[in-house]
């Protein structure tokens, strides 16, 4: 039981009494599936940014940086951001609008369909139900590396953790112990960046030792060529294509755009998605800096996911390594909490027709899902960042070309958005299982993700044609695109508009940085 | 190159950023006649 044990412990318990008391506060259905749909701008973007990143950011993803692959990976970060902006002015707005409880619930109010829904519902719990796994994974072994405790115990201990905060508290507490959480990571991710660099001899230091004596091409365009494809342009296409993936996270993904249900208007919906955007560029940045700047303080750490873990207990005081520890526990447990609340209300709003059964439905399915993921959790060897990406792969390949559809098509019908998100699923995730169970490298362009959203389109436009948009629908359609009276608020569109146009400028602020932080001292002679 | 991308990431981003801007001004003006 050693230090990072205790502040493993205490912050546990301080998110354990904080639900507590949000727990006193959540009274009806709607406070506990969309957090009484009053979220503000902060807890909106603290939640967002608090669920995409988990702790896999502080193993995988540190660990893909710190192998040699910077270029590729911002570049698949920068592309994966703008599906904030896209997703929150042309789907999340109209999401929100729905008053849905749920993105699967707002498919099948779009296209009258319960079938849809069912169908959403069902891709949906398996996602989360995956996701949910590594991160769980992910967060035992830190745990276990760290604690030297049982990894069986740690898992067990995570469990308890983030089902007691999600069953207790609904989405009211996800989104304020997510808030808490993303301060608490983000705080110690920079501050661990400017120590580390600091004694590293500064980044420029650091630039010109990875370039001169690390791995071939580390921080070069083309990435290291001996670690995920043997050239430089199947490297950047790698980072392009899972970019889009992740961009259809960002934009329709249900741990992403559900967080727009809860926003308190389609102001704080727009308001939030210019926030995040930068905010999450700006928080992923000391992340990317860290890993690679560890392979100069050690060239041979063996197993790269743990590279970070290694450097709060070697490089950095012992307090600020409890922190950044810390940090990393809640990016996981502040995900899990997100994608069991997910996995409970997809459940619940499809099987209890009494919304007052709802709460109780919900809270026993997290349970049940707690226990069965648990059980996987187990008996699956950990393999951390693919497991995050065949979910991902999963969403972009069923929903995004559904949401697409559902917000710009008037020709796409029920059937055929039902058989081309089915399509997708099905492509997809057998293309994954197939290629991971058999270690196949399939060629970048037959991806099961693209496999996956080109047979999806297809299948949706092909039924489509045979099928009619019956008089609902297009009613329904016609309704969702009026903007609300209450919207309409001069005062309101002027400082969103504001927003809006600081936008475009993230662009500009994203070009600025890279060439500061990459360009510059990488080709500094 | 390393430029190159730096660039056209900040255009990507831009893009998007000019998209919205735009059809939501559209649709607000059309809300404020």
């Amino acid at each position: 039981m050693n230090i990072y044990f205790w502040g493993m412990v205490i912050s546990f318990a301080a998110y354990l009494i904080i639900s507590f008391f949000i727990s006193k506060k959540v009274k009806t259905v709607d406070d506990f599936f969309v957090a009484g749909r009053n979220a503000p701008i902060i807890l909106i973007v603290g939640s967002m940014i608090a669920s995409l990143l988990s702790t896999s950011m502080f193993t995988g993803e540190i660990g893909e940086f710190y192998s040699g692959i910077f270029s590729p990976m911002i570049i698949l970060y920068v592309v994966e951001l703008a599906g904030y902006i896209a997703g929150a002015v042309y789907f999340g707005r109209l999401l929100r609008r729905s008053e849905a409880y749920s993105v699967p619930e707002f498919f099948g109010k779009r296209f009258c369909s319960d079938k849809i829904q069912k169908l959403a519902s069902l891709i949906n719990i398996v996602v989360a139900t995956v996701y949910l796994l590594s991160v769980m994974q992910a967060l035992a072994t830190l745990m276990h590396t760290v604690t030297k405790i049982d990894y069986n115990l740690c898992l067990a201990l995570g469990v308890v953790i983030f089902a007691a905060i999600s069953i207790t508290s609904g989405s009211k507490g996800v989104l304020i112990t997510d808030t808490i959480m993303f301060g608490i990571f983000t705080s110690a991710i920079v501050i661990a960046a400017f120590v580390i660099i600091n004694r590293g001899g500064g980044w420029q230091s650091i630039m010109t030792e990875l370039k001169e004596n690390a791995v071939s091409g580390m921080m070069s365009w083309t990435g290291n060529l001996d670690y995920l494809y043997p050239t430089g342009l199947e490297n950047i296409a790698w980072g392009i294509i899972y970019g889009l993936v992740w961009f259809s996270v960002c934009a329709v993904g249900p741990w992403q755009s559900s967080r727009y249900l809860m926003a308190k208007n389609e102001h704080t919906v727009i308001r939030s998605s210019v926030v995040v955007a930068l905010g999450t560029f700006l928080v992923l940045l000391p992340f990317a800096m860290v890993a690679v700047s560890l392979r100069v303080f050690n060239p041979d750490v063996e197993a790269p996911t743990q590279v970070l873990i290694w450097a709060a207990m070697n490089i950095l005081p012992t307090a600020l390594g409890v922190f950044l520890l810390t940090g990393a526990l809640a990016a996981g447990v502040s995900s899990a909490t997100t994608l069991l609340s997910l996995v409970g209300t997809s459940v619940a709003r499809n099987l209890g027709k009494d919304p007052s059964k709802q709460i109780k439905i919900s809270r026993i399915v997290m349970l049940i899902t707690s226990a069965i993921v648990l059980t996987l959790a187990i008996t699956n060897p950990p393999q951390i960042f693919w497991i995050i990406y065949m979910g991902a792969s999963i969403i972009a390949s069923a929903w995004m070309p559904t949401a697409v559809a559902s917000v710009f098509s008037k020709r796409v019908t029920k059937q055929g958005a039902f058989f081309g998100m089915l399509t997708g699923f099905i492509s997809c995730f057998a293309l994954k299982l197939i290629s991971n169970s058999f270690s196949i490298t399939l060629p970048i362009y037959l991806d099961p993700v693209i496999v996956g959203m080109v047979l999806n389109t297809l299948v949706m436009i092909i039924v489509s044609s045979f099928t009619s948009v019956t008089k609902e629908e297009i009613e329904y359609v016609a309704k969702l695109k009026v903007i609300p009276e209450a919207e309409k608020d001069p005062k309101d569109i002027k400082v969103t508009k504001r927003y809006l146009a600081f936008a475009p400028f993230i662009g500009v602020i994203v070009t600025v940085i890279l060439v500061l932080i990459w360009v510059i001292p990488y080709n500094a002679k | 190159m390393e430029l190159v991308i730096s660039i056209a990431l900040g255009l990507w981003m831009s893009i998007f950023g000019i998209l919205a801007y735009s059809s939501m001004k559209k649709e607000y003006d059309e809300v404020s006649k």
